[in-house]
């Protein structure tokens, strides 16, 4: 795809001259970015290290850690297919770490996943934030917003409609919760 | 980069069973399967056919009694193909409706002049009513038409040797010898070599073209090539990879019918003990790997143009009916090739598909001049850039890939 304008740099590189660069320092995990049905996840998670060319110690250590932390081991052999949504969530954001990548995008990580499965996942992005990377989470659910922005961004039928820092959003807050203040940004700017 | 790509290609694909079945083992059984079948029915038709009792009518108005004493009595081909029984109280009108009612099997009628005409030295007249509408039926009617014409020399002989000459050699003033030179291996190649190459080129179409939808398309469809193209790996690199495993499906699925072939040549050659020295020519080393060579070419063109039609397709099952045209445009070339009169000429050394056909025959046969094969290789890797060529171009189009 090529920018209408503007320009995108991850890391030092640019997005349109370097972009095999800029890829490799990105986590990218959105709800059409899908898993290989018939890989175990251990299969599609080397395989995804591979790509990224992380070397053999390097992984086995993040994926004890990943597999660890989302408690995924007991379904680290099984076909991808026969795995429920969370689980398979699960999967996906390992390999969007497995290269422990500088910048990490989420589109909505928890859509459709039960609460504990939710938490897990949040707590992962949460330590991704503790260790310094950038982390893009978009989400529609705000309790979400609460527990893990630093800085915040509106967009409504792809127009910006705010575009700060958490802590200004709730100093500016005119509502009694997010959700009412969120809408009314949005009527502010429509 | 390209063998991890490579790596999960093949594990992904090993894993889809539909392309197993397709790629592997529909041609796995095609040929042995083919010719057991075929062998049993031969044989069970000839068997019902021949081994039925005929109930057949005879109406002879008291002349031909020569014939009837042969139906009746001699029965010299009566014994060797089954027994007839004969019914001749029966008017032809009779006769006819007991046909079409399927209650009798065939009728002669001798016309009443049939003596007068014969010893008058002119043609007696017979006739033979029968219903045939199935192989048996072909058989069945076949059975007194040969006691007829078994009948009708006898006549003859007598006729001639009437006139005082000799039957055999009075009627032959030419004697025609032909001999055949041949080889065994020609002969073999202009039955067989017909239909080998055509089955050989089909199912490598077939391997490549569950894969090629499966690995493009489906892949588009399950979504995991999005996935793939937010990581380091190129375009190019990931297209590569999976048009090798696409071409192996395709030239694997040629080999195991080549594999399978020899197994129900095997099978055949059992029973009849003539194929063993044709098997032998067609599974000599040199052959095989001159059939090979022609594959791998024509293999990559049809993996690049069904991989380009899936990379297009939305889904899967719109691959599916984009790719099932592409198999009449090359079966048509092909069918054209089984027509008698074509053979490798510099002329269709240059018609894509119709010259792998034609090549794979000729080499089978032992004729093809390497010029020729020359011009086939030659042309066929064009045609296999081309589509290689066309395939990247679509790939690397973001409106073709996610058209969506």
């Amino acid at each position: 795809m090529k920018p209408s304008s503007g320009s995108i740099e991850v890391c030092g590189h640019d997005t349109q001259a370097e972009p095999i660069e800029a890829r490799k320092q990105i986590g990218f995990l959105t709800g059409s970015t899908k898993l290989y049905d018939r890989l175990t996840p251990l299969e599609v998670v080397k395989f995804y290290a591979d790509v990224y060319g992380v070397d053999r110690i390097t992984f086995e250590r993040r994926v004890d850690e990943l597999f660890t932390t989302l408690d995924m081991n007991d379904f680290a052999k099984k076909r991808i297919g026969k795995l429920s949504t969370g689980m398979t969530q699960k999967v996906s954001i390992a390999r969007t770490m497995i290269h422990d990548p500088a910048v990490v995008v989420f589109d909505e990580p928890t859509n459709g996943l039960d609460v504990i499965t939710s938490r897990t996942i949040i707590d992962m992005i949460r330590r991704c934030r503790d260790e310094g990377k950038t982390v893009i989470f978009s989400t529609h659910i705000m309790g979400e917003v609460n527990l893990l922005s630093d800085d915040l961004a509106i967009i409504h039928r792809g127009k910006l409609c705010f575009n700060g820092t958490y802590a200004a959003f709730k100093e500016d807050s005119q509502s009694e919760s997010l959700e009412q203040e969120f809408i009314r940004h949005l009527e502010e700017a429509a | 980069m390209i063998w991890t790509l490579l790596k999960k290609e093949f594990l992904d694909i090993a894993r889809d069973r539909r392309t197993l079945i397709m790629s592997l083992g529909i041609p796995m059984l095609v040929f042995p399967v083919m010719m057991i079948v075929m062998d049993k029915v031969t044989a069970s038709t000839k068997k019902t056919a021949s081994e039925k009792i005929l109930n057949v009518a005879l109406v002879t108005h008291g002349g031909a009694e020569e014939f009837r004493r042969m139906l009746l009595k001699e029965g010299v081909l009566l014994t060797k193909k089954g027994s007839i029984k004969v019914q001749e109280d029966i008017s032809l009108e009779e006769g006819r409706r007991l046909i079409e009612a399927d209650s009798l099997d065939a009728l002669v009628y001798f016309d009443p002049e049939f003596d007068r005409l014969l010893s008058a030295r002119l043609p007696g007249r017979v006739s033979v009513y029968f219903k045939k509408t199935t192989d048996v039926g072909r058989v069945e009617s076949g059975r007194i038409v040969d006691l007829l014409e078994d009948y009708e020399s006898r006549l003859y002989d007598r006729r001639i040797a009437e006139l005082g000459l000799d039957p055999v050699t009075t009627l032959q003033p030419v004697e025609i010898n032909k001999f055949n030179l041949a080889s065994e291996k020609e002969q073999f190649a202009s039955v067989v070599g017909r239909i080998l190459p055509y089955m050989f080129i089909v199912f490598a179409i077939m391997g490549v073209m569950h894969p090629a939808t499966d690995l493009a398309a489906g892949e588009k469809e399950r979504g995991t090539l999005e996935t793939l193209f937010t990581t380091p790996a190129t375009r190019l690199q990931i297209l590569f990879a999976k048009f090798v495993v696409v071409v192996t499906s395709g030239l694997m699925s040629a080999l195991v019918t080549m594999g399978s072939l020899y197994i129900g040549l095997q099978f055949m050659g059992r029973k009849t003990g003539q194929i063993d020295k044709a098997i032998g020519s067609i599974l000599e080393p040199t052959t095989i790997i001159a059939v090979i060579a022609l594959l791998i070419p024509v293999t990559i063109f049809f993996a690049a143009v069904a991989l380009a039609i899936s990379v297009y397709a939305k889904s899967f099952k719109e691959a599916q009916s984009l790719l099932a045209p592409l198999m009449m445009v090359v079966i048509l070339p092909l069918a054209i090739s089984l027509m008698p009169g074509f053979a490798l000429t510099t002329k269709t050394a240059l018609i894509p598909i119709m010259n792998v056909s034609l090549s794979i025959r000729a080499i089978i046969a032992g004729t093809a001049q390497p010029f020729h094969l020359v011009l086939v290789y030659g042309s066929l890797t064009g045609l296999a850039l081309m589509g290689l060529f066309l395939c990247s171009k679509m790939f690397n189009r973001e409106s073709a890939v996610f058209r969506s």
